[in-house]
């Protein structure tokens, strides 16, 4: 990330005169947070380019990518037709969040963006969970919190797609076709547009009393073939991790260009 | 220090900057992972300070190593060959606060490495890991070197089994049955 998009993300068009020092003490102070056994002159996850600054760390470090691969690796065996695997991976993923994302940050516009970004990918985790544990059978348990959803979230439509599902698994059709006139209700009237073709088939099934609804009329995931295996697994696992540094006999570290340029040049006689 | 680890039945998975990273029990998990990464740990040690003596005559340089070791669960891709594959889970980002803590020349074990391989390394006594960090703390266990005898299983205090019945019961049954039949039963747990 280059200083100039760091200083314009801070500051906007108006940056103070010290805002490149300014931006240099906050970096260090980052830094003292990120990394407080970072020997001097070793190597750095927050480094210092040209222009810039790069921060380079393993994935599982930073919550946000820990938390979109857990989502994808949920949605993938949600794909794959298992949903007990899914709602693991997504339940894992959700419980990362420690309340809004950047909520210290309110007033920075990049940072609402990655914040909404982050949002919308915890609203796709959640549905998925929901997905997930209606394929479980867990239907009575979610219409509690499908409702709360639903009512701070009134124009996603797949949330109200699984309350109705929810609802009419519980035997309760006139709530479930209830909430579908409530979302149409919705839609209509604030912004003028009829809901989907997926709840509109919803409503349709409902009314139809449709057996592909019941949660034993799905038909059991194909089994995986034999021999091949997909995806990842959990696994018990020791991890060893070696880190070196080169230093010359008096205790100075070298970087590895100048301890190439040492090792590849000719050898002392003695 | 790739044969190093091989000889110890590990794995090298990547480099990372100055970092390697090896894994032990994946693909196939063995009972004594966490004592034999600690034993490669100790020969990585060795063997660096071997060749030390030759960079240091040669080059006048010399390499520092420390090293991280922590068990727990990884999410490991299984579609992967050995030597790429990226292993996700708080024992990588342990082991990796343990190395970054170790002293040059030193091994750092986490608590459930300690755990399992207490029985065949000798630990020094714990110190803290980062105290800085938030959350629960966290010690490291500095490795000395390996016991000379393995102590047997049974001087570790017997811990009961809690809500096991079925499972001892049909064990109980097994063993009835192979005293009384006088032929062995298998059991896989």
């Amino acid at each position: 990330v280059s200083a100039d998009r760091l200083i314009d993300a801070l500051w906007g068009e108006q940056p103070p005169a010290s805002a490149v020092k300014t931006l240099q003490t906050y970096v260090s102070q980052l830094r003292r947070e990120l990394e407080p056994h970072a020997r001097p002159g070793g190597w750095r996850a927050l480094q210092t380019l040209d222009g810039g600054y790069r921060l380079q760390v393993d994935r599982d470090s930073v919550d946000a990518d820990r938390f979109a691969r857990l989502v994808d690796t949920g949605r993938q065996a949600l794909g794959r037709g298992e949903p007990a695997v899914a709602a693991s991976w997504l339940r894992e993923g959700l419980g990362l969040w420690r309340g809004p994302a950047f909520a210290e940050l309110a007033g920075v516009p990049v940072a609402q963006a990655e914040a909404a970004r982050l949002e919308e990918l915890r609203l796709v985790a959640v549905e998925g969970r929901v997905d997930a544990e209606l394929g479980l059978g867990r239907h009575a348990e979610l219409v509690g919190e499908l409702e709360a959803l639903v009512a701070v979230h009134p124009f996603r439509e797949r949330l109200r797609g699984q309350l109705m599902l929810a609802l009419y698994r519980c035997g309760r059709q006139a709530d479930a076709l209830h909430v579908c006139q409530d979302a149409r209700r919705a839609l209509v009237e604030e912004l003028g547009i009829d809901p989907g073709p997926a709840l509109q088939q919803l409503q349709r099934q409902i009314l139809d009393q449709d057996p592909a609804l019941d949660l034993d009329a799905r038909p059991p995931a194909p089994p995986a073939p034999e021999g091949v295996e997909l995806g990842e697994e959990r696994k018990l696992a020791t991890i060893l991790l070696a880190g070196v540094d080169a230093t010359t006999a008096t205790g100075r570290r070298l970087d590895p260009e100048r301890l190439r340029a040492r090792c590849c040049a000719p050898t002392r006689r003695r | 220090m790739t044969e190093v680890v091989a000889t110890w039945g590990g794995t090298l998975e990547r480099h990372v900057g100055d970092t390697v990273m090896a894994v032990f029990g994946v693909p196939a998990v063995r009972e004594d992972d966490a004592e034999r990464a600690l034993r490669a740990a100790m020969e990585m040690h060795q063997r660096l300070e071997a060749l030390n003596q030759e960079l240091e005559a040669r080059h006048g340089v010399a390499l520092a190593m420390r090293i991280g070791v922590e068990t727990g669960e990884v999410l490991a891709p299984r579609d992967q060959p050995a030597g790429g594959r990226l292993l996700a889970g708080d024992a990588v980002n342990l082991a990796g606060r343990l190395e970054r803590t170790a002293d040059p020349g030193t091994v750092l074990a986490g608590e459930r490495t300690f755990t399992v391989a207490r029985r065949a390394i000798r630990f020094a006594e714990p110190v803290a890991l980062d105290p800085a960090e938030p959350g629960p703390p966290l010690v490291a266990h500095p490795v000395q070197g390996p016991l000379p005898v393995r102590e047997p299983r049974r001087a570790l205090p017997e811990t009961p089994f809690v809500g096991r019945e079925r499972e001892l019961a049909r064990l109980g049954g097994l063993l009835e049955e192979a005293i009384g039949t006088g032929s062995s039963r298998l059991v896989v747990v």
